[in-house]
């Protein structure tokens, strides 16, 4: 028999040998996110899959090209694309609309903000000499320098320990006077330990272990999944629509911003936006559906309309451009009271393209 | 007696791993508690 301190022994040699086996193989994991539409429902937080920042970073850097110019599309679900099928989306209008000239990423997420995957994906790239256009939707409201929803702001962390990181002095000033949360200790772990990136590669790519009661076998890769957004059929849009639950929602949005109140906004524009993105940032203000703001009172409409006309000078004071490109969209642009249809997206995609190729790029 | 010790090791190893996992899966969230309380 043998006794019990060389099993212990036995024991401990065979743990550190698995756990830093798998170490050793998150940092090694050719991490990736191809094939890639856009962080569609199986391969986002929804399923409990939390994409990490290098896998998108890989994706990015394999599509990549130095005589083209990068145009990476971030923000929340507008820009992302609910309501449009994948090859009629807002980021596949706009690279049609482009031209070979240009690379578009759509890299935003539903819930997002300008803070997260893409913004981080854009100024990384830009600082490695690549010709950037970013751009996220806003509306005149303070943003968040980490990034305002909770689940996504791991990126953040996660990205700080990456080596494609750029620090940005505000953001790391804002986030240095945070509380010590799990997620960011979880991150510096995992910068050693690369438990996120072994894990979900092998999820990505061979099997996903967790359990999700929206993804249909869940074992299956993410990889495997295809991207679920489909079009609204004719007449399908506004069919669940609350009207007087979003009219009270576009009334909240008509109080226009005071004078300090919008210099707190552009103060937060400011801060959260690295200086080396804003000459090529597009913060979209994308206007709600007339289905709804037609319902508002004449007053409650001029005041709405007032904040789109303040909103690209305040953005133009702080380096960045400010677009209202849904001017003139109709009822039928629209599937419900903020999510532009594919006819939308097209328009919008329009009204987009040449501002982008007035930047100058498109090498 | 050889057997036997590969026998630990084989079950170290998926203690190992399964360590590994439960830190993408988990996390430590008595970790900020201890943080904060001291």
């Amino acid at each position: 028999m043998v006794d019990w301190r060389s099993r212990l022994r036995a024991l401990a040699v065979g743990a550190a040998v698995g756990f830093g086996g798998c170490s050793v193989a998150g940092h090694l994991v050719p991490e990736t996110m191809e094939p890639f539409t856009r962080f569609h429902f199986f391969v986002s937080p929804d399923t409990d899959y939390y994409p990490t920042v290098r896998s998108a970073w890989n994706m990015a850097l394999g599509r990549a090209d130095r005589n083209k110019t990068m145009v990476i599309v971030g923000g929340s679900s507008v820009l992302y694309g609910i309501g449009q099928v994948s090859g009629k989306s807002f980021a596949d209008f706009l690279g049609r609309e482009l031209g070979d000239r240009y690379i578009v990423i759509n890299l935003a997420m539903r819930g997002g903000d300008v803070v997260g995957m893409a913004m981080f994906i854009a100024e990384a790239l830009k600082a490695n000499g690549y010709d950037v256009v970013y751009m996220a939707d806003v509306f005149a409201s303070g943003l968040n320098p980490l990034g305002e929803n909770p689940h996504y702001t791991y990126m953040y962390w996660q990205y700080r320990t990456e080596t494609f990181y750029q620090p940005w002095g505000p953001r790391e000033a804002y986030a240095d006077r945070q509380a010590f949360t799990e997620k960011q200790f979880a991150q510096r772990l995992n910068a050693v330990l690369r438990f996120n990136n072994l894990w979900n590669y092998l999820g990505y790519k061979y099997f996903f272990t967790v359990f999700s009661r929206y993804a249909p076998q869940f074992w299956r890769p993410r990889d495997q999944y295809a991207d679920n957004e489909h079009d609204w059929p004719p007449g399908g849009n506004y069919v669940n629509i609350n009207r007087s639950a979003s009219l009270a929602i576009v009334n909240s949005m008509a109080k226009a911003p005071t004078e300090s109140e919008w210099e707190q906004v552009t103060a937060s524009w400011l801060e959260t936006v690295p200086d080396s993105l804003k000459p090529t940032t597009f913060l979209v203000l994308c206007r709600k559906t007339p289905y709804v703001t037609k319902l508002m009172s004449p007053e409650a409409q001029a005041e709405l309309a007032g904040i789109y006309a303040e909103a690209p000078l305040r953005g133009s004071r702080v380096g960045m451009h400010a677009v209202d490109p849904c001017r003139d969209f109709d009822a039928d642009d629209y599937v419900d009271t903020t999510h532009l249809s594919s006819l939308g997206a097209q328009k919008f995609a329009r009204e987009m393209a040449p501002m982008i190729k007035m930047l100058g790029g498109g090498k | 007696m050889r057997g036997w010790l590969l026998g630990y090791v084989a079950a170290g190893f998926v203690f190992g791993v399964l360590g590994h996992y439960y830190l993408y899966r988990v996390g430590l969230p008595i970790v900020p508690f201890i943080y904060q309380a001291f």
